[in-house]
């Protein structure tokens, strides 16, 4: 025993200090510690993954010495990569010419794997319209049977370095973002704003739905293309937080994020070698929503969270996405592969005439946004948002706070002003996802659950607990 | 006259905006005639002495230093502006505007969001305890684990843990401390003091703590091992940690153990501990021998009171006198009132130790005794059965608690059993203890009596006096008070006890007589 | 050790040319010196103060500016270690986060200002720049320092205010005069002297000190002399300002200031304004046409130097109004 020792040992620390209690599982004690006067807080406590007893086992598995601390290094690798990240938009080209993988009869669709007979009804619809928007059916009839006959391929955006909002079809004549990840050399696509409610990826397929896309495919991609050729390489993840910074949360609403980006490619537009009609056009469709940039907040933080996969014994997801049926994850340490769960409903406001009966489950690749740490994550930076997610602004700090407890870091490049510029929760660790208890909170579109129909409201979902579980006991195998 | 106040910050520094916020909001307190912001600057030094407001703390001030002088007015409380001034300047920018207060999720986050935090109460279900204890512990929380049914090997692993960061892992299966005069889960109000208890048993370290409180005696702290300590496989880990606290804690006097008594191995290493703790060291192991404490330099108690009473003698303290009580005496009377055929004592219990202590007291008699909790299997009575003879029931042993209140909370299966006591005619008396504090149930009694009346008039109608004896354990600080349950008891025709020692001496009266 | 997918260090955009080169053969340990939202500052392990500025803060002498929207979210503290090595600077961080954090000069735009020259202005351009400053100060500055107390002060403010007038007096009146004596009293009365973190006496003879740099001043020997007044009485003020007046008697100032006064000097703020935020996507630099302030261009310069702190820059200002004046005055009717 060392004499010159003088740093007080933690017991003669305790009883020289106010006792201050963290009172874990009985209310009762709560009440009998603060009535002696001293501090106390009482946990709002649930079991360790909602008491599935695989998901305890599996994170007791992970949190085992040696295991605990690979983990620990791979995930701060992984964040890292994640938050050092530069996404810039380089341009703007026909899917066929740049996403990987794509051919004339590619489709791409949102979340995990689906088969087309296994596709809900907005996505059958989305499918169908771009059968006939390619040229290859005649009509919607025919391309249901073009859809079922195996000529098609349909993959995942995801597993084509993409994403897709919605029902995310994206076939080979529609123009896509290129966002290329300047820190790690890799490149992430996504499809433009359709901008109204009624439109593809919502599951509507009409003559005006083929039509618009005819005139995006030979106006307002081109023109953007040209317009980024002029402006020169945007830097997406600066937009995106002065765009936080200005009331946005870049997944529901994108006002500020829009106007940021507008004003970005706004001179390269004008340069274009269009007409000064078309370019009024392609204003006035900018302009006619919000929604313009959303897609794109979702290719940066598709470009960045696609520099942290393959990081080896890491527990941090770096995929969360729904095909309308499913919920599906993909974690750094496990690359390639899903875990899935049911697709959940969508809690919230709804437009004038439709009934929480009426939605479809929750669809789309939008939920990268919330893996990345922005969308519901950084609600605190939106107060606004809950007037259309519903809530109040409390709560939308409140849902900031919880996603710290599950994230691995705070972005410092993100930052929230009304939390004293904290950086954005970043980097779900699926180990705190079971150990709190606390799910990933996604805000979303709301589509109907019919083809044809499109957005009729928007609010607030989660991840399907049972796709953390499933991803929980599959590290713990690899890694344990 | 106004004074001039002043906070000094060494080196510290703030944005010119928040300092200037912050000089604003002083200038708008109540009782502030100027607050002004400035480095310690010989110049800046200057004027305030020119103006007569240069104090010695500000003269020490150095240029990289930060000063806020306070001038407060005439009859304002200087020390509560300064305070504000401190608040203001430490004060951070809430998390989230509007918010009510933060709830926390997890262990981790509360003790990294929490300044301060420094020990946890883990009372959830025994499957998911140990992880939350582990979690305590590596964020640096000392643990009060309340929860049982946890596994020995985790008890072992979370103990070792404990030990190498230096800090408590309290429990499981013994709930009660005392760390800082504040009660965790169950125990007693007592006044604060010198007497120092490391605790195996949980209704043990009450009674002990109260005896001590009665005797005019105070706690410094109470620190409650878990039931299975001192067992061979545990090691006495946190018994060993709790005497080495003790023994630093300038506030402690004397140290009294309480246990059961431990494993061989254990006991050697736990009297080792006393032999060098340079204190004196009381020792009550129930049931335990008195020549190896005694070799260790210890003092060695027969039973509670001895232990309390010693307690307090080592420290120093003389409180009230305390009239012996005739238990042979008193016993005769009740023996005389008996008819033919009532020859048994039933004693039904809340606490392990009171259970423990007064079924000891009996046995030493030369009498068989029954219970849940006998060592020798051939007088073990699971719960379920029958009593049998002289018996001892432990309501708070897990076979009765199991997925139930404990009976300190909730005491219905104790109530049903006083009723069918009384409806056998071989029972001279029942035995009762009635435990107050925090964490037990509001009015134990009260909620107890409507069964008494029922007991007495069962044996009334059948022609018997049916003798029922109570110990309450509790202080007067204690609510509800230990004088209004006793007294409660006393007006329903109970014979009450004064501590846990002398129930155990009146039911071997009892028994022996009654037997004969 | 080389990280195959490119290391996570924060570059630097841009940085003083001077410390730049400095660092480029710096090697050893430093220490964070103090922690603000928006600047960190270093002490380099000769122990001299630099400063880590966040993106959209101008250049500035011996300062850094990196690619952070703010330094609060990365739980930087006094005290902490700082490895300066080839190309990088290391702060250690506290233990929760692993990793030092890694700032990368290589690739950061070299700041170099070079100070304007007052000798070609027309009689009376200096007096008529110096009112023109004057005004919009006295519109839109702050109170509390060298322009005055704010109303309803307490006598504190007023005493101090009092005591800032009395020091530029007496320093003023010994640099129009050319009495040495006076001139150093006058210095060491405003030196340190003003409430808040950065004294306003110092504020102002930065301003002051930075005319009488400018090549072709008439108050030539002042800057030298302040020099060696700091080197002994350096004490009485804080390290921060130590360093800002050593840099202002070589005409070095943040940019925005060194903006304003090439504005007055030829009406062109070369390389002044903000510093570039990034890539800013479709914004061609926009070519000034030399010639004179344009209208309102010299307003917006001056809100640029009253942004700098609480009351930082309308002190700066009073500083070099009183500098151009004297400048002005001392020339004479040519």
């Amino acid at each position: 025993m060392s004499t010159e020792n003088t740093e007080p040992t933690p017991a003669a620390r305790l009883f020289a200090s106010d006792l201050s209690v963290v009172n874990v599982g009985l209310a009762l004690f709560d009440a009998d510690i603060a009535a002696q006067g001293a501090q106390v807080s009482t946990l709002d406590w649930t079991p360790p993954g909602g008491g599935n007893a695989d998901a305890v086992r599996a994170l007791d598995a992970l949190e085992r010495a040696g295991v605990a601390e690979r983990i620990e290094a791979a995930n701060a690798e992984a964040v890292e990569r994640v938050m050092a990240a530069r996404p810039m938009l380089v341009g703007f080209d026909r899917a066929l010419d740049v996403v990987p993988g794509m051919t004339p009869t590619t489709i791409l669709h949102s979340g995990p794997p689906i088969a087309w007979e296994d596709m809900n009804g907005p996505m059958k619809g989305a499918v169908t319209g771009a059968i006939v928007f390619e040229g290859l059916a005649k009509d919607l009839e025919e391309a249901a049977e073009v859809a079922a006959s195996g000529r098609i391929t349909f993959k995942p955006c995801h597993e084509a370095d993409s994403v897709g909002s919605m029902a995310g079809v994206t076939s080979a004549s529609m123009y896509v973002h290129i966002v290329r990840n300047e820190t790690h050399g890799n490149t992430a696509f996504t499809n433009l704003s359709e901008q109204m409610a009624k439109i593809l990826r919502m599951g509507a397929n009409d003559q005006s739905v083929i039509d618009r896309l005819v005139w995006m495919r030979d106006v307002f991609g081109p023109m953007l293309k040209e317009a980024v050729e002029f402006t020169g390489p945007v830097d997406l993840r600066l937009l995106l937080s002065q765009a936080l910074h200005m009331g946005d949360e870049c997944h529901n609403r994108n006002g500020a994020g829009t106007l940021l980006l507008f004003q970005a490619l706004a001179p390269g537009l004008l340069r274009s070698s269009f007409t000064t009609e078309q370019k009024k056009e392609v204003f006035d469709f900018v302009a006619s929503s919000d929604y313009f940039s959303g897609p794109t907040w979702m290719a940066m933080a598709k470009a960045a969270l696609d520099a942290a996969n393959g990081v080896a014994d890491s527990t941090v997801v770096t995929t969360m996405a729904r095909n309308g049926v499913e919920f599906g994850i993909r974690v750094a340490g496990l690359p390639g592969q899903w875990f899935t769960g049911p697709a959940q409903r969508v809690v919230g406001p709804m437009f004038a005439g439709y009934k929480p009966e009426d939605s479809g489950l929750d669809i789309g690749d939008s939920a990268i946004t919330e893996t990345y740490g922005f969308g519901g994550f950084a609600m605190s930076a939106a107060p606004a948002i809950v007037a259309l997610v519903g809530g109040t602004v409390a709560d939308a700090m409140g849902y900031t706070r919880d996603m710290g407890e599950i994230t691995t870091a705070r972005n410092p490049n993100v930052t929230i002003p009304a939390l004293d510029f904290q950086g954005i929760p970043t980097g779900i660790d699926v180990r705190k996802v079971i150990d709190t208890g606390i799910l990933p909170v996604i805000n979303t579109a709301i589509a109907h659950r019919e083809a044809g129909i499109g957005m009729i409201g928007a609010g607030i979902t989660h991840p399907p607990a049972e796709a953390f579980t499933k991803a929980a006991t599959a590290l713990a195998a690899a890694l344990a | 006259m106004s004074t001039t106040t002043a906070v000094v910050r060494k080196n510290t520094y703030f944005d010119s905006v928040s300092l200037m916020s912050v000089s604003t909001k002083a200038n708008g307190l109540d009782g502030v005639e100027q607050a002004f912001t400035a480095m310690g600057t010989e110049m800046n030094k200057g004027v305030l002495e020119n103006l007569g407001l240069l104090t010695d703390e500000l003269r020490a001030a150095e240029s990289g230093d930060l000063m806020i002088v306070v001038v407060a007015a005439d009859g304002s409380d200087t020390e509560a502006l300064l305070a504000e001034v401190e608040d203001l300047l430490t004060r951070k920018a809430p998390a989230s505007a509007g918010a009510a207060e933060v709830t926390y999720r997890t262990v981790a986050s509360a003790a990294a969001g929490i300044e301060g935090a420094n020990l946890a109460v883990i009372a959830v279900n025994g499957a998911y305890a140990a992880r939350e204890a582990r979690k305590a512990l590596e964020s640096g929380l000392h643990v009060m684990m309340f929860s049982d049914n946890v596994a020995v090997e985790d008890e072992i692993a979370l103990k070792n843990l404990a030990h190498d960061k230096g800090l408590f892992m309290m429990g499981p299966d013994c709930g009660t401390a005392i760390i800082n005069n504040v009660a965790l889960c169950f125990g007693n109000k007592v006044r604060p003091g010198s007497v120092g208890i490391v605790a195996a048993s949980g209704t043990g370290s009450q009674e002990v703590s109260v005896r001590v409180h009665a005797l005019g005696g105070g706690v410094s702290q109470l620190i409650g091992t878990g039931g299975r300590d001192l067992s061979e496989r545990v090691g006495g880990i946190m018994m060993v940690d709790g005497i080495r606290a003790l023994a630093a804690d300038p506030a402690t006097d004397v140290i009294v153990l309480v246990s059961k008594p431990p494993a061989a191995s254990v006991e050697k290493k736990v009297l080792a501990e006393v032999a060098a703790a340079g204190k004196p060291v009381v020792v009550w192991f129930i049931d335990g021998s008195e020549e190896a404490v005694t070799a260790a330099g210890g003092h060695f108690a027969a039973d509670s009171l001895q232990a309390a009473r010693k307690a307090v003698e080592l420290a120093g303290i003389t409180g009230p006198a305390v009239e012996e009580f005739d238990a042979g005496a008193a016993a005769a009377e009740v023996v005389a009132r008996l008819a033919e055929g009532q020859k048994y004592v039933r004693g039904l219990f809340c606490g392990g130790t009171l259970c423990d202590e007064t079924m000891y007291a009996v046995r030493d008699a030369g009498l068989d005794v029954w219970s849940n909790i006998q060592k020798d299997p051939g007088f073990r009575l699971p719960a379920g059965s029958a009593s049998r003879g002289h018996t001892f029931l432990d309501f708070g042993d897990d076979d009765f608690t199991n997925g139930r209140p404990h009976p300190m909370i909730d005491p219905a299966l104790r109530i049903e059993r006083i009723v069918e006591e009384a409806g056998d005619p071989e029972v001279a008396a029942i035995v009762l203890d009635f435990v107050l504090g925090f964490g037990s149930h509001e009015d134990p009694v009260g909620t107890t009596l409507p069964a008494l009346r029922e007991a007495r008039r069962i044996a009334r109608e059948a022609g018997r006096h049916l003798e029922i004896v109570a110990y309450v354990l509790g202080t007067d600080l204690d609510t509800p008070s230990v004088v209004a349950q006793s007294d409660a008891l006393r007006a329903a025709g109970v014979t009450v006890t004064l501590s846990s020692t002398e129930t155990g001496r009146f039911a071997r009266e009892i028994a022996k007589k009654a037997q004969a | 050790m080389e990280d195959p997918i490119g290391a996570p260090s924060i570059p630097v955009l841009s940085g003083d040319g001077r410390l730049l080169d400095l660092l480029s053969s710096l090697r050893g340990t430093g220490s964070v010196h103090s922690v603000f939202t928006r600047v960190v500052n270093l002490l380099t392990p000769g122990g001299t103060l630099i400063a880590l500025a966040a993106r959209g803060s101008g250049d500035a002498p011996r300062t850094l500016v990196a690619d952070v929207a703010a330094w609060s979210a990365y739980q930087l503290g006094a005290g902490l270690g700082v490895t300066f090595a080839t190309g990088n600077i290391a702060l250690d961080r506290s233990p929760a986060l692993r990793r030092p954090l890694r700032l990368a000069t290589a690739g950061a735009r070299a700041w170099r200002p070079a100070a304007p020259s007052l000798a070609p202005l027309p009689p009376g351009a200096l007096a008529r720049a110096a009112d023109a400053v004057a005004r919009i100060c006295r519109v839109h500055g702050p109170l509390g320092g060298m322009l005055g107390a704010r109303p309803g002060a307490g006598p504190m403010e007023a005493a101090v205010v009092r005591a800032l007038h009395t020091g530029r007096d007496l320093l003023l009146a010994g640099l129009r005069t050319g009495e040495e004596e006076r001139t150093r009293d006058g210095v060491l009365a405003l030196l340190g002297l003003g409430p808040g973190l950065t004294p306003a006496g110092d504020d102002f003879l930065t301003g002051l000190v930075l005319v009488a740099a400018l090549p072709g001043s008439r108050l030539d020997g002042f800057p030298p002399l302040l020099r060696d007044l700091l080197a002994v009485r350096g004490d009485r003020t804080t390290a921060l300002s130590l360093a800002t007046l050593s840099e202002a008697a070589e005409g070095r100032v943040r940019s925005e200031l060194l903006g304003l006064v090439a504005l007055l000097a030829h009406g062109n703020p070369t390389g002044a304004g903000p510093a570039a935020t990034g890539p800013r996507p479709g914004t061609a630099p926009a070519a000034t046409p030399g010639g004179g302030p344009r209208p309102g261009e010299l307003h917006a310069s001056v809100r640029e130097v009253l942004a700098i702190g609480h009351s930082s820059g309308g002190d700066l200002l009073s500083g070099l109004v009183a500098g151009l004046r004297l400048e002005e005055e001392l020339r004479g009717p040519l």
